[in-house]
């Protein structure tokens, strides 16, 4: 047993004495890492050098010459130039102002249909637990409950998927395709709730919550991105 | 070597035997199923409020049972807020989230109690036998090393035992308290787990038979044991402070030296667990030796 207790003394004193040097070390290259990070880098001339050198250094600005004395000198020299470009810096801000009020309008666009989407996810599972713990259905009710949402849900995929054809062909639903619409996306909600309605029984349904099977508890979220597309 | 090591296995399987033919055994492996159970449905009741909550807002009906948002809320990344302090890095993060919602809670609470547990557990293991002075007959037929490691070997067995038996009320109140858990899933990734928690206690058990060599008093050796491993942390929190910052060295030398500093080593996919596993295993023995030049001479 001797050996057994010796052996792992030694591991142990071996890990602790052993891994002084390669921490130290870690350390040392972590400090000079941070202070290579942590140092501004020296200023580089080598480009203003080269192109003195290609350029000739009359058309360049002197060394000590600022970038505002420089830009003041030159709009001196061309009065018309210093026009265009005061023109031309006033739209780019404009431009960069608008594109910036759309991008967050996107996003945020972006994120509330993420939100709904999770949402509706959200609303779709915790329907489902509820009904599952309350009607307690068989396995066979169950398939044919899930069957009944899932039928009901590619009926309204469909229906999207059409109204978004419509719209892609670049014309607007009349009234009375826009109340078709609306009467088929109702009757196979209705057609789903007549079917759970029959799978259960009638101690069952008793049990239940109206919320539990409520048609619109079990939209599938992926109705989401048809809408998505349908607004683009 | 070979007749040490089989008297030290003889112990070791006696005294497993002991504890199962006294009940001893029983009482404490429920009462790790209980620990692990009760952290389990405690947080099962925070899941529910907060399903319920979330349910009220979205105007469905709400269940007596949790765990229905789950699958939705991980698809959602939504999970990864709960998780994240958990486990402290992203790729750590993306292997949590793989597993069944209890199992890192599972994990986490078995980190924080079974240190504690462990000393307990190790503080019985000589101090009854000594203060009743019967270890002087068992001493006749071995040595007082062989003894005393294959005690803690027993222990250790007993422990291991008890952490299975810990990862099974967790499981049962995944099965029973919530819905839709992928209950296959849940008792491997459980099982998984359970080397690792197995190991991380060791080194306390360690300490617990370190104390247990002190004195004959066994609620001695438990407080003694236990404010070990309570200084211990307090040790390893002023490493990890902006002290221990400004005294590398030290940390470099005590930091291997206390089992929380391989604790987060045993998290993460794979089988890279295992090295840290075996220094714990390592702290244990060394631990479990700590009074031995106290106990190697006693007058028994």
């Amino acid at each position: 047993m001797k050996q057994v207790a010796i052996a792992a003394i030694a591991l142990v004193v071996g890990l602790v004495l052993g891994g002084l040097k390669p921490k130290a070390e870690l350390r040392e290259v972590q400090t000079e890492q941070a202070q290579l990070c942590a140092a501004p880098c020296p200023e580089s001339t080598v480009g203003r050098d080269l192109a003195q050198f290609f350029g000739g250094a009359r058309t360049m600005a002197p060394r000590d010459e600022s970038p505002r004395e420089q830009a003041d000198r030159l709009a001196e020299e061309n009065p018309e130039a210093a026009a265009i470009v005061a023109e031309l810096d006033a739209a780019e801000g404009q431009a960069v102002a608008d594109v910036g009020e759309a991008l967050r309008e996107v996003a945020e666009a972006g994120e509330e249909l993420e939100l709904a989407r999770a949402a509706l996810e959200l609303r779709r599972a915790q329907a489902r637990a509820a009904l599952v713990e309350q009607a307690d259905p068989d396995r066979d009710q169950l398939d044919s409950i899930d069957g009944a949402y899932s039928e009901m849900n590619e009926s309204l995929s469909s229906l999207a998927g059409e109204l978004g054809d419509l719209v892609a062909e670049g014309r607007e639903p009349t009234r009375r395709e826009a109340m078709s619409f609306a009467a088929d996306a109702l009757d196979a909600m209705l057609t789903a709730e007549e079917a759970v309605d029959g799978v259960l029984d009638a101690d069952q349904r008793a049990e239940l919550e109206d919320g539990a099977v409520n048609p619109f508890s079990h939209v599938d979220p992926a109705l989401v991105d048809l809408l998505i597309d349908l607004g683009q | 070597m070979l007749g040490s090591l089989r008297d030290a296995g003889l112990i070791a399987w006696f005294h497993l035997r002991r504890a199962l033919r006294t009940r001893s055994a029983v009482v404490l492996a429920l009462a790790n199923a209980l620990i692990a159970g009760g952290g389990a449905w405690f947080f099962t009741r925070v899941l529910l409020e907060l399903e319920r909550a979330a349910a009220r807002t979205l105007r469905v009906p709400e269940t007596k049972r949790p765990g229905a948002m789950l699958d939705t809320l991980r698809e959602q990344d939504q999970l990864s807020d709960i998780l994240r302090p958990l486990v402290g890095s992203d790729e750590l993060l993306e292997w949590a989230l793989q597993l069944p919602v209890l199992t890192p809670i599972h994990f986490w609470l078995a980190l924080g109690v079974m240190p504690f547990l462990a000393v307990a557990l190790g503080a019985e293991t000589v101090a009854p036998d000594v203060r009743d002075r019967s270890l002087r007959y068992e001493l006749v037929r071995t040595g007082r090393l062989e003894l005393l490691l294959g005690r803690f070997a027993g222990q250790a067995l007993l422990l291991g035992l008890a952490t299975v038996v810990a990862a099974g009320g967790t499981w049962l109140i995944s099965a029973t308290v919530m819905v839709q858990q992928p209950l296959l899933a849940q008792a491997a990734s459980l099982l998984g787990l359970t080397p690792r928690l197995w190991l991380w206690a060791l080194p306390f058990l360690g300490l617990g038979v370190a104390a247990s060599q002190l004195t004959g008093n066994v609620n001695v050796a438990r407080a003694l044991g236990l404010g070990a491993a309570l200084a211990s942390w307090i040790g390893f929190g002023i490493l990890q402070s902006p002290w221990g910052e400004e005294h590398p060295v030290l940390v470099d030398l005590v930091e291997p030296l206390l089992p929380q500093g391989w604790m987060m080593d045993l998290w993460g996919p794979g089988l890279g667990w295992w090295s840290s596993g075996l220094v714990l295993g390592a702290l244990g023995v060394v631990f479990a030796l700590l009074a031995w030049p106290v106990f190697g001479r006693r007058n028994l």
